[in-house]
């Protein structure tokens, strides 16, 4: 697919459409790299897990943790990716023979994922980097590495790279699953069919959003803030679809954690705020119902990201965005950001608004601000980060 | 030749499932009184014994030597699968997954305990069983030809 023959303002869109496709070709090949990476004492052995990235890579290892959790039955933990490294790694204790950290960045190029990679080697941590470049810095130095290639423009907003992560880590956790018989071959077939299934439900809410999407752009288009809810692995996907929103429209948003608004958002003044609630069944459905009804209490402008079927967040939402399909509740990222992404899309579209700002003028990136390495450029020395002072009192 | 399937849905892991009547009740349906009873499978992770039924305790003890035999362990060169899909496919081919027994008199020759039991080497999974029926003229010919 040529994403760079996309007009400005239709590239997004063009990445949204193929996601269906690019499920139904990912997983046979992710599965295939996953059997051969992952061995079966790797799998056996691996007793915990830290897994982390930056922006849409962080969005990914949210989404995925319960996978590895619920179906992998491997303790997971999914840290933003200076949280993983400087906070994390160096103050591991005792054996770390059976811990893995994951680092996941797409470019392979994210600064604090390798230097997270890097903090963890350092203490004697195995790593394994889940990247789409395979010739990229976070590769040095990882112990294993997981391709997770894909075509798709050079900048952002991306959905693809977001998708092949989520694919990534969805196969190592289906793999991990089946030798460690947490689920039996017919079972881990079975998630397999599943995740494969995903692609028609993307399809079906696709077709059934496509117009909604392009309304609720039109109106909500003199907004400035908009708040993304969601709990659990859907937690990612609210923090995901409100970065499409920043870096397709320039608008602020932010991702929230659905029990948090009511301790958080919940007292803001402000009325008509766009708030996205992200809600398949699952375990935080029950919450996300009658949180709902506090949204609408306190004035705000809510917006239903449910399943086509679902009454009771829907009764009280301002708009409907339908999933056209149910999943087992670990695997719904791969569905619920669909609608969102094709929201961001219309939006920037409707506005006029060139995607992160053209990366011109003051959002022009720079050397010493950059968050991504580049070119031969390292991430700095380890030893530079003052660690020991973090545990001086003197 | 008469040949006919049915299937067959397996235990967690390691399993016997009888057989023996699902296999006679095609031979009844058949109308055969003589001649040969090939029963087979195609899965690599499974197998066919002939076996005593009388005490289900004699299924442990196969199963428990089989296993002895043929640990799951982390070492086989196969990894595509699991340890114990590996190991499956070891314990398939010590067992065999074809076995023959005579037909006389409408009945399988089968002794007073023996009875068919399916190995499942990696289950639970859904199982077909082939059942070959060839009565005792046809069979003579066919070895004649040989």
């Amino acid at each position: 697919m040529d994403f760079q023959e996309a007009t400005r303002n239709e590239q997004m869109k063009k990445e949204v459409l193929s996601k269906a496709d690019l499920i139904r070709e990912l997983l046979p090949k992710y599965d295939e790299q996953a059997r051969q990476l992952l061995d079966h004492e790797f799998c056996l052995d691996l007793g915990r897990m830290l897994v982390g990235g930056s922006g849409d890579s962080h969005d990914a290892s949210l989404a995925t943790e319960l996978m590895f959790e619920a179906v992998a039955g491997v303790p997971t933990e999914a840290l933003a990716s200076m949280h993983l490294g400087r906070y994390t790694a160096p103050w591991v204790q005792g054996d770390t023979r059976n811990l893995l950290f994951t680092g996941i960045s797409a470019s392979g190029r994210s600064s604090r994922v390798i230097e997270a990679l890097r903090l963890a080697d350092d203490k004697g941590i195995r790593t394994l980097a889940v990247t789409g470049n395979d010739t990229s810095p976070i590769v040095q130095g990882s112990d294993l590495l997981f391709h997770a290639a894909i075509d798709e423009p050079a900048n952002p907003p991306h959905v693809r790279s977001y998708l092949a992560s989520l694919m990534a880590l969805y196969a190592i956790a289906l793999r991990l699953a089946e030798v460690r018989e947490v689920v039996t071959s017919q079972e881990a077939r079975a998630w397999y069919e599943t995740i494969l299934h995903s692609a028609d439900v993307v399809e079906a809410t696709i077709n059934e959003n496509e117009e909604k999407t392009k309304e609720l752009a039109e109106i909500l288009r003199d907004r400035e803030f908009f708040i993304f809810c969601g709990s659990g692995p859907n937690y990612g996907t609210a923090l995901f679809g409100a970065a499409k929103i920043v870096e397709a429209t320039g608008l602020n948003a932010m991702g929230q954690e659905t029990e948090e608004w009511a301790h958080l958002q919940r007292f803001a003044r402000m009325e008509g705020t766009p708030t996205f609630v992200i809600a398949p069944p699952g375990l935080g459905y029950q919450r996300a119902s009658i949180l709902a009804q506090t949204i609408k209490k306190t004035g705000k402008y809510l917006i239903a990201v449910v399943d086509q079927h679902e009454k009771a967040i829907s009764e009280h939402a301002d708009f409907r965005l339908p999933v056209m399909g149910k999943l087992p509740e670990p695997l719904t990222p791969l569905i619920y950001s669909t609608a969102l992404s094709l929201f961001a899309s219309d939006l920037a579209y409707l506005l006029d608004e060139p995607y992160m700002r053209n990366l011109a003028g003051r959002w022009a990136t720079s050397p010493e601000t950059d968050a991504i390495v580049r070119g031969d450029e390292t991430v700095g020395e380890i030893d530079d980060l003052g660690l020991s002072q973090v545990t001086s009192v003197g | 030749m008469i040949s006919g399937e049915f299937e067959i849905t397996t235990g967690p892991k390691t399993d016997f499932v009888d057989v023996t009547d699902q296999v006679e009740e095609l031979l009844a349906e058949s109308g055969i009184d003589n001649g040969m009873c090939y029963v087979t499978h195609t899965h690599s992770t499974a197998g066919l014994i002939t076996n005593s039924i009388a005490d289900p305790a004699t299924r442990l003890d196969l199963m428990e030597e089989i296993d002895r035999l043929i640990p799951t362990r982390v070492d086989f060169c196969h990894t595509y699968d699991t340890p114990r899909d590996a190991s499956a496919h070891i314990k398939s081919m010590l067992t065999g997954r074809t076995i023959i027994l005579r037909v006389r008199d409408g009945v399988l020759d089968k002794g007073g305990f023996l009875g068919i039991l399916f190995c499942e080497f990696d289950g639970p999974r859904k199982r077909r069983v082939q059942v070959i029926l060839m009565p005792a003229d046809e069979h003579i010919v066919l070895k004649g030809e040989l």
